[in-house]
């Protein structure tokens, strides 16, 4: 999937906004949101808080996760730890992104919170691709991949899945011919097997 | 198809029709919209093509034209007119990604799909009658073009097209993302045999076939 698509869909993640101005609730179709009172904090979808925040009709509440020292323990335990720890949020990337470009200026201390999950990402995405690597170099067709992110897991979406399809059917064509020549064994042509999945996608 | 018939398939009560009450009417709104978003999902993630939901897509189709309707009485700067807006436009934008992931498949794999799909009886048809009209007319557009194009300037003898050899089939056996929604006991997960059990929630990279009946069934989301 492209990356907009997946900002699309962690655009769907309810945040918290303080509107300015007052109003009954608006019935969308992916749930109710509001009342509106002005300067009470209420829930919408991300992407309509960001376009109120846009037309200057709210401040944004950041995520209870956005905040300097949870960030810095997350990194720290990031680190420490061999396996993925659990973000505190499955589209952590896109919110923060979202809010850091549009609303910095709801968030306290934004430029060290901006590095702070670049860092964490950074330790994330080094470890992601160690793994592969050795993932790969395993004989295995099938992982694990808890607490990994749509995020992080779409960004080795093309290559990850590819190299796997083309190491599982090497290992087809391989146990293809090995049957081949020991069934067969007057023939000595055993290229060809496995054929109808060369054919395929 | 109306939201009456929605809600009879989620058993919510009809008791009080007449005066179905707003919230009621989200609700089911909102499950067919959620219904919608893991198909567009699963259909882009998968390498086969998945069973039609031309019933949500019609809910939801009718949902968005009656929201057309109401939303002419408002004013076009009013919040709520915009609020409504931006998200109709996000649901149309699922439904045609949704419908052109489809249209992608079918006119890459074309007669595969279409064997399949004559080899299933109605229950199980997973194209819509449109889709299967198109996969229809896209196959023969593409052999009457190969034929005006070059193949009738061929000596009679190499006119011939075995059709067989001229199939394109996915690759069932390519690797997927996949989420499990429910707890799913001993799944086996490589050639040899080897079996996990899938705890709701957990996330895995394996080959589309060998989990391709929990999708089907629900019990598992591509991602």
């Amino acid at each position: 999937m492209e990356p907009c698509e997946l900002e699309f869909i962690g655009e769907n993640t309810i945040i918290g906004v303080i509107p300015n101005f007052t109003m009954d609730p608006i019935h969308l179709i992916s749930g109710s949101i509001g009342p509106f009172r002005a300067g009470l904090p209420v829930h919408v979808p991300l992407w309509l808080a960001i376009h109120m925040k846009k037309q200057q009709k709210c401040r944004i509440v950041p995520p209870e996760w956005m905040e300097v020292d949870l960030l810095e323990e997350i990194r720290e335990e990031e680190k420490r730890s061999k396996f993925f720890t659990k973000m505190p949020d499955e589209h952590y990337m896109v919110i923060s992104k979202l809010i850091l470009c549009n609303a910095a200026d709801d968030v306290p201390s934004a430029e060290e919170i901006r590095t702070k999950i670049k860092d964490i990402f950074d330790i994330r995405d080094a470890k992601l691709r160690t793994s592969i690597k050795t993932f790969l170099q395993g004989s295995g067709t099938y992982a694990k991949l808890d607490n990994l992110t749509q995020f992080e897991i779409h960004t080795v979406r093309p290559l990850l899945p590819h190299a796997l399809d083309h190491i599982a059917r090497y290992q087809r064509a391989a146990i293809a011919a090995e049957r081949r020549t020991t069934t067969m064994s007057n023939s000595g042509f055993a290229g060809s097997s496995g054929h109808n999945s060369f054919f395929s996608q | 198809m109306s939201l009456a018939d929605v809600r009879d398939d989620l058993n919510i009560s009809d008791e009080d029709d007449q005066n179905l009450s707003d919230e009621e009417e989200l609700i089911t709104a909102q499950k067919v919209l959620e219904n919608l978003e893991n198909a567009w999902l699963n259909e882009q993630n998968c390498p086969d093509i998945l069973p039609h939901q031309t019933e949500m897509l019609e809910l939801m189709l009718g949902q968005i034209s009656h929201m057309d309707e109401n939303m002419k009485s408002l004013d076009k700067n009013d919040f709520r007119f915009i609020a409504h807006k931006m998200e109709l436009e996000r649901v149309r934008y699922i439904i045609t990604s949704y419908l052109r992931t489809r249209l992608k498949k079918i006119e890459k794999f074309t007669k595969h799909i279409l064997i399949e799909e004559d080899s299933r009886d109605d229950e199980h048809k997973r194209l819509s009658e449109e889709e299967t009209q198109y996969a229809r007319e896209f196959h023969q557009g593409i052999c009457s073009h190969f034929n005006q194009v070059a193949l009738q300037y061929m000596p009679p003898n190499l006119q011939g097209t075995d059709e067989k050899q001229m199939i394109v089939r996915p690759n069932l056996l390519s690797h997927i993302y996949l989420k499990a929604k429910k707890d799913v006991a001993s799944v086996v997960v490589g050639a040899d045999d080897e079996e996990v059990d899938l705890v709701a929630g957990s996330q895995h990279i394996i080959p589309y076939q060998l989990i391709s009946d929990l999708v089907l069934s629900g019990k598992a989301q591509l991602i």
